[in-house]
């Protein structure tokens, strides 16, 4: 197969404050000679979605990242289920489309629910060819194509309903490397959502310690943690470790002074938290494939943006998309108009499709955006 | 930021440079700056920044246009970082073949913030009419004209001519007198008075009225006054003291 594996499109309706039909198609670019590391394969690799407050930016991820708590038992956060449907909506399910391209196979994946764990319907298609239907309310079984999956022996006499098909075929399938279900699973565990608002939730990714602080110090990168905060943040924080003496021995990072030592949960910033809970994902970024940070900026200097972005543009293999507010981001030095994205009245649409102007390298979108020439 | 970063956008790559770092070697040491030489007349950048209306373009970003066309992975850096101010150096080049100048004045009208979308400096007849002097003082600066027939030629006139030749050589008292004799010369362009303006006059400076004038000279007569704008500059960035130290080196 040729080229990587990616997220081509997604829509979703009648989800949350959608209750329209709202699109992202990653393969909307236009043909810009500049920051060429910005797309991937013909697919939009690196997105930043700016946006009203209200409008949906951190909808659209918990929408995208619905998938993960349908086909894997990877973490979830409560917002993905809490008034799972638009308030305004006569229509009972949610309906989400996912539109993956693996190599040059094109594979979608289609479902409705009417609760965050209740599926309505599913479908699969590979290469626009249908692979099975199920209807969960008439259980009713369209499954002529199940040998294009390797799974036309897999007995559904058992099957309870209650969980989505594809996950039990992936679960009492022996599938190859080279099987789209198995493609598909790969793909959906190796995505990765999470912010550093309030908490520290993420959907998502296998993780080994919760502890942010012992997970640095058992995995010896407090070294490289320093480095990490000098280099992007200019911070010399001189951070080092110490062990806690107490019923039960916990490492701690401190803060080296010349006096004496400083917790550093107890003196770190808001910023500096951020950081250090971007550090720890970010050691585990060559194992995602799509990436989604909200408000990903939202603790930081704006020299620290555009250097966590700068970042994330070294990772090629991971899909990103970022919601921020900072408009000091959209910038031709950093990525491109087909790459900014304006989310406003439930439509989604890039800073190049959102203009009749032909946009150049040469033009200033910042100050374009804050003239309003993208509201259009 | 709290110190002044600088970058110099001008048309020569070779004397420019040159002549910028000694100026603020000089006259402003404390300041950091690049130099991206675009090697190219400001008759061809004038093309690019104009829309299909006949207007200035003030969507575009002046380090972004130039990034469009250069493929030089280092100048591209320059391009890339941020700066606290921009300013633009180039040639008033009589003589240019397929000539802007209505678009090169619409520039300089909008060109006038160095902090903003960057300031326009233009010299007549080029970069080099700094050092056209034959002595200091020298009276004779007032009339030093230049034939258009003679512009491609100017470099040499000017070395044949000049008493300062030697820019090694150049000091701070050098540099306030070269930067005295231009404003005298302004001066004399505007209101036909050789002589130093005061701070208020100099902030009036009007370079749009300077340019129209040689413009017209240029059309109707075939000659340009030598005048060089650019080391305004100096005097900008603190008026009030710099126009006083011009005065006791004058």
């Amino acid at each position: 197969m040729i080229g990587d594996n990616m997220l081509e499109k997604f829509s979703v309706k009648n989800y949350k404050n959608f209750k329209d039909e709202i699109t992202i198609d990653f393969k909307e670019k236009h043909d810009y000679q500049f920051n060429k590391n910005c797309i991937k394969d013909g697919v939009l690799n690196k997105v930043i979605i700016f946006g009203n407050n209200g409008e949906g930016k951190s909808n659209i991820g918990y929408a995208i990242f619905d998938i993960v708590g349908t086909l894997t038992d990877k973490y979830t956060i409560p917002p993905q289920a809490n008034d799972f449907l638009n308030a305004d909506s006569d229509c009972k399910e949610a309906e989400f489309s996912y539109t993956f391209k693996f190599g040059d196979i094109i594979v979608q994946y289609n479902y409705k629910k009417s609760e965050f764990k209740k599926m309505t319907f599913e479908e699969l298609y590979i290469n626009n060819e249908k692979v099975y239907e199920y209807d969960f309310v008439k259980k009713s079984f369209n499954h002529q194509n199940m040998k294009m999956i390797e799974a036309e022996t897999l007995n559904f006499e058992y099957y309870e309903a209650n969980i989505a098909v594809l996950r039990y075929i992936a679960n009492n399938t022996t599938q190859t490397d080279e099987s789209i279900v198995k493609k598909i699973m790969q793909f959906v565990t190796r995505m990765l959502w999470f912010r550093s608002l309030r908490d520290n939730s993420f959907i998502g990714m296998e993780i080994e310690n919760t502890d942010i602080a012992e997970w640095i110090i058992s995995n010896n990168l407090v070294k490289e943690f320093n480095e990490f905060l000098r280099e992007n943040a200019n911070l010399n924080l001189n951070v080092g470790n110490a062990e806690l003496m107490g019923t039960k021995n916990t490492n701690i990072l401190i803060e080296k002074h010349k006096h004496r030592p400083l917790v550093f949960n107890n003196v770190a910033s808001s910023g500096t938290n951020s950081l250090l809970l971007y550090f720890y994902w970010y050691k585990h970024f060559k194992d995602v494939k799509f990436l989604f940070i909200d408000e990903f900026d939202a603790f930081y200097h704006f020299e620290l943006s555009r250097n966590i972005i700068k970042n994330l543009l070294k990772y090629d293999n991971m899909q990103t998309i970022l919601t921020s507010h900072n408009t000091y981001l959209v910038d031709n030095n950093l990525l491109r108009p087909d790459c900014y994205f304006i989310l406003k009245d439930g439509a989604l649409k890039s800073f190049a499709d959102s203009t009749d102007r032909e946009l150049r390298e040469g033009h200033n979108l910042e100050k374009m955006l804050r003239q309003g020439e993208f509201n259009g | 930021m709290d110190k002044k970063n600088l970058l110099f956008i001008t048309e020569g790559e070779i004397d420019e440079p040159k002549f910028i770092e000694k100026m603020l070697k000089k006259c402003l040491p404390n300041v950091e700056y690049n130099v991206y030489s675009y090697t190219t007349t400001i008759h061809t950048l004038a093309r690019k920044l104009f829309s299909k209306n006949g207007e200035i373009d003030e969507d575009l970003d002046i380090k972004g246009v130039l990034k469009e066309e250069e493929t030089d992975l280092s100048k591209r850096r320059i391009l890339e970082k941020s700066y606290t101010d921009i300013i633009l150096v180039f040639d008033f080049e009589p003589h240019c073949d397929s000539p802007e100048f209505e678009k090169i004045k619409k520039m300089l009208q909008y060109f006038t913030d160095s902090s903003n979308m960057g300031k326009l400096y233009i010299n007549y007849p080029m970069m080099q009419s700094y050092k056209h002097l034959k002595k200091m003082p020298d009276n004779d600066f007032m009339n030093r004209k230049i034939a258009r027939q003679d512009a491609s030629k100017y470099k040499d006139i000017v070395n044949d001519e000049s008493f300062y030749k030697n820019l090694s050589k150049y000091n701070y008292p050098i540099f306030m007198g070269i930067i005295g004799h231009h404003l005298m010369k302004a001066n004399y362009i505007l209101n036909r008075k050789y002589e130093l303006m005061s701070r208020d006059e100099f902030i009036n400076l009007d370079y749009i009225k300077i340019y129209d004038k040689e413009w017209r000279s240029n059309r109707k007569d075939g000659v340009v006054d030598v005048l060089n704008t650019f080391v305004f500059f100096i005097v900008e960035y603190n008026s009030t003291r710099m126009i006083e130290k011009v005065k006791e080196f004058m």
